[in-house]
């Protein structure tokens, strides 16, 4: 008995890709929005350098990206939205006029990478510091047990 | 004479100890049950016999009653457990058995049984020369009437005397018309019997195996006395027991003993009758007494022949007889084996003895040998109890009846003899078969224990158990108890007080404890279990039950020696605690306890169900405390990488957090700032 050929999945996948034509008007849209918004586009782009660079340089490591990416943002937000009190692309570029701005926008993710190398460290430290107190704690209370109980308390 | 015939007067204590009845006693004196002195200063040497040393006794109650002590030696024992009976037997042909127990000697410190006669007057018979009964038949049949009387009252209780002899007869009056038997207790029975006063089977076995034996035993030994006294004298008696013995079996006992005299023909039947050497038809006690008491009845004797028509050949001698072949076998059996085994017993016994039935019991025996491998010695042994059902069990240098195994076992162990013999002969289960192929005795009911007892290596067992179950006359000779002279449990525990020296190591051994579980019985098995199971601490507490037990049954109410040995011994039982410090706290409390002597107080302190409870249940928390700690610290220094990973993911994560915290709140803060 012969059996019906499976449906080909390409034809499938070829029904949901987007045709040119929306891909044409999406692009549209976005160049509208980027127009309407150029002022606020102009300050995440240029504020948020460090964490694109970090996307393309190295996008896999989600946690890494996060970390900076917050950071430089909590700097960034204080930029964007001093430009939407005064929403003008004039006003935007006048942000970038002072470096101080720039230091501050980049520190800030400077300071996301700092903490993200150095956190494990700072707990690996603090974490051995424990479990060494917690060792000594240990000893001490088995050489009570064996006090009182013998030595075979602890097993032969 | 000897010096028991010194007159009354001279024995008489003096007036000056006999005035004040607390007078202190000398050194040389001992009392027994507060009323008989016995006075090791005054040896009686005329009364000596059984291997007892006769001394001097004053009863302080009835001071005019003439007494003698015999003190049984250690190279036997007493027959301790017919005492109670002789003693209550007041037979006129019997030396009266006034008293007896335990006394230590003054000069060798042993302690010994001291049996209070009443004293002889006339000495012994064999001492009197003149010999009143020579040539006078009449009156030695009254005697022996009264003799058997005696015997009689004796059997009443089931004892055979088995110290017929003229030595051991005596005039009880000093005009010498009451003639007495004397001990018969103070040694196994006829061990100190010369060779002539025995039956030939009797004589088969070795002198301490001899047995207890029947009333025939003693109607052959009271012919033989009534003979000599007949004749006038004691004939035989210097030669050896082997040479008496093949004298007998050549001649028959009768004719061996009588030699060439003429005895008249009534009282020669009578002889005839009480020494026919085949037990069966030798007359017993009731007969022997109804024909002597009756002076019409007329005696006559029917002799027995049971030869074969051809005789048996081995090693170049003919045998007629079973009782022949089966000594000749007994002797050389490994020629037997051969000759049994080629068939020739087999062949003799059905063409020429006639006795089909008896070659295939034989037969039969020898083949339900245990592992089915030749054993000649094993298989001589069963012909022969087949041969002769009389005849003592040989086994090696053993031959015994088996009555008189524990006595042999006893004798053997005081002697430091061989024992193997006695192993081998339990181990084939011949005593079990000895009594199934008698006609007239029962066998005990433990008779079937031998075997496991013997094999067994455990405590309270082997052939020590056999020893003291077997036969109640047999004292307890541990080397703890030493010297001593032990025939109840109730003076163990003194004992084992007295001779604690700091040097021994358990206050208990395996004859100790075989010699306690006879006497005790199955009350102690649990303990024996403990005893046995090589726990140290359960070893220690088994004992300590034990000994507590003995105390509160038997006292005395102070043992501070033996409680200081317990104590020591009992360490391991301490250490059994697990809390260090009520280890020490029961060490230092033990020594108080100690000095009280109450063993019921070391065992309460030593074995405290509520503290052993207490401690169990810590010390198992204890554990599962300190095997949680430990698997906890081998986490932390053992698997290093794994927190540190741990770590770096958490801190990883909280770098996450912090970051997102950050930036919303930055975000909320300047959107207040743009709202305002």
């Amino acid at each position: 008995m012969s059996t019906k050929p499976a449906p080909i999945n390409r034809n499938k996948k070829e029904n949901h890709r987007m045709g040119v034509l929306p891909k044409l008007f999406f692009l549209f849209l976005l160049l509208i929005a980027v127009m309407r918004s150029l002022p606020i586009v102009i300050v995440l782009f240029i504020g948020l350098l460090p964490t694109l660079t970090l996307l393309l340089i190295d996008p896999k490591n989600l946690n890494k990206l996060i970390v900076v990416g917050c950071f430089n943002l909590a700097g960034v937000f204080v930029y964007v939205f001093n430009v939407i009190r005064n929403y003008s692309v004039h006003n935007a570029l006048f942000v970038f006029g002072d470096v101080f701005n720039m230091i501050l926008m980049l520190c800030s993710a400077g300071l996301g990478l700092v903490i993200y190398y150095e956190m494990p460290h700072i707990f690996i430290y603090l974490t051995k510091a424990s479990n060494q107190r917690h060792i000594a704690s240990i000893d001490s209370h088995i050489a009570k047990l064996k006090e009182i109980w013998g030595p075979d308390v602890v097993g032969k | 004479m000897s010096d028991v015939s010194e007159t009354a007067e001279n024995i008489v204590p003096p007036k000056n100890k006999d005035n004040t009845e607390d007078a202190a006693l000398t050194k040389m004196q001992v009392k027994l049950k507060e009323r008989y002195i016995i006075d090791f200063d005054e040896p009686i040497s005329g009364l000596d016999v059984n291997g007892g040393k006769a001394y001097k006794v004053n009863d302080r109650i009835d001071k005019d009653k003439l007494l003698f002590a015999l003190i049984c030696s250690h190279e036997t024992c007493p027959r301790h457990s017919i005492l109670p009976y002789i003693k209550s037997v007041k037979a006129a042909g019997l030396l009266n058995l006034i008293e007896y127990g335990t006394v230590t000697n003054p000069s060798t410190k042993e302690n010994s049984m001291a049996l209070i006669y009443r004293r002889p007057l006339g000495g012994k018979v064999i001492d009197d020369m003149t010999m009143p009964f020579r040539d006078d038949a009449a009156k030695i049949q009254t005697l022996m009437s009264t003799l058997l009387s005696a015997l009689a009252d004796l059997r009443s209780y089931g004892i055979t005397h088995r110290s017929i002899r003229l030595e051991n007869l005596y005039y009880l009056d000093e005009d010498k018309e009451i003639v007495v038997l004397g001990d018969c207790a103070a040694c196994f029975p006829a061990y100190y019997q010369p060779a002539v006063y025995e039956t030939i089977d009797s004589l088969m076995a070795n002198k301490e195996s001899r047995g207890s034996g029947s009333d025939k035993n003693d109607i052959y030994a009271l012919a033989v006395l009534a003979l000599f006294l007949y004749l006038g004298k004691e004939s035989g008696v210097d030669l050896s027991a082997p040479e008496i013995l093949n004298f007998k079996m050549k001649k028959g006992s009768y004719a061996a003993l009588t030699g060439d005299n003429k005895i008249p023909s009534t009282f020669g039947n009578i002889l005839r009758n009480m020494l026919v050497d085949t037990p069966a038809y030798r007359w017993n006690l009731p007969t022997a007494r109804e024909i002597l008491d009756n002076k019409n009845a007329k005696i006559s004797y029917n002799a027995v022949q049971e030869t074969s028509k051809k005789a048996f050949v081995m090693g170049g001698e003919k045998y007629y007889t079973l009782r022949d072949v089966s000594f000749a076998m007994q002797e050389n059996p490994k020629d037997a084996f051969e000759l049994y085994n080629g068939g020739k017993l087999t062949e003799w016994l059905k063409n020429s003895a006639e006795n089909e039935d008896l070659a295939h019991a034989i037969d039969k025996a020898v083949k339900s040998t245990v592992d089915n491998t030749p054993n000649h010695e094993l298989s001589i042994a069963k012909i022969c109890m087949y041969l002769t059902p009389y005849f003592p069990i040989k086994i090696g240098k053993v031959s015994l009846f088996p009555d008189a195994l524990s006595k042999s076992l006893f004798y053997a162990y005081t002697h430091h003899s061989d024992l193997n013999d006695y192993s081998r002969l339990c181990n084939y289960d011949l005593l079990r078969l000895w009594y199934t192929v008698q006609e007239d005795t029962r066998s005990p009911n433990t008779i079937n224990d031998v075997r496991g007892y013997a094999a067994s290596p455990a405590i309270g067992y082997g052939l020590e158990r056999i020893m003291y179950e077997f036969d109640d006359d047999i004292p307890c000779i541990s080397k703890l108890v030493a010297n001593d002279y032990v025939s109840s449990p109730t003076r163990i525990l003194r004992i084992l007080d007295q001779n604690y020296n700091n040097t021994q190591e358990k206050p208990y051994d395996n004859n100790l404890i075989a010699y306690l579980r006879s006497k005790m019985g199955k009350k102690i098995d649990g303990i024996i279990i403990d005893l046995n199971s090589k726990i140290p601490a359960l070893e220690a507490s088994a004992i300590l039950r034990l000994y507590t037990t003995m105390q509160n049954k038997f006292g005395p109410q102070e043992l501070p020696k033996l409680s200081q040995w317990l104590s020591v011994f009992s360490m391991s039982l301490i250490k059994s605690y697990h809390n260090v410090k009520y280890q020490k706290f029961l060490e230092k409390e033990l020594l108080k306890v100690n000095k009280s002597g109450k063993l019921h107080e070391v065992q309460e302190l030593l074995e405290n169900e509520e503290a052993r409870k207490k401690d169990n249940t810590e010390y198992n928390i204890a554990r599962k405390t300190a095997t949680k700690l430990l698997a906890e610290k081998n986490m932390l220094i053992g698997s290093d990488n794994k927190w540190e990973e741990a770590a770096r993911e958490m801190a990883i994560k909280g770098a996450c957090l912090l970051a997102v915290i950050i930036m919303i709140i930055s975000f909320v803060i300047n959107l207040f700032g743009v709202l305002n």
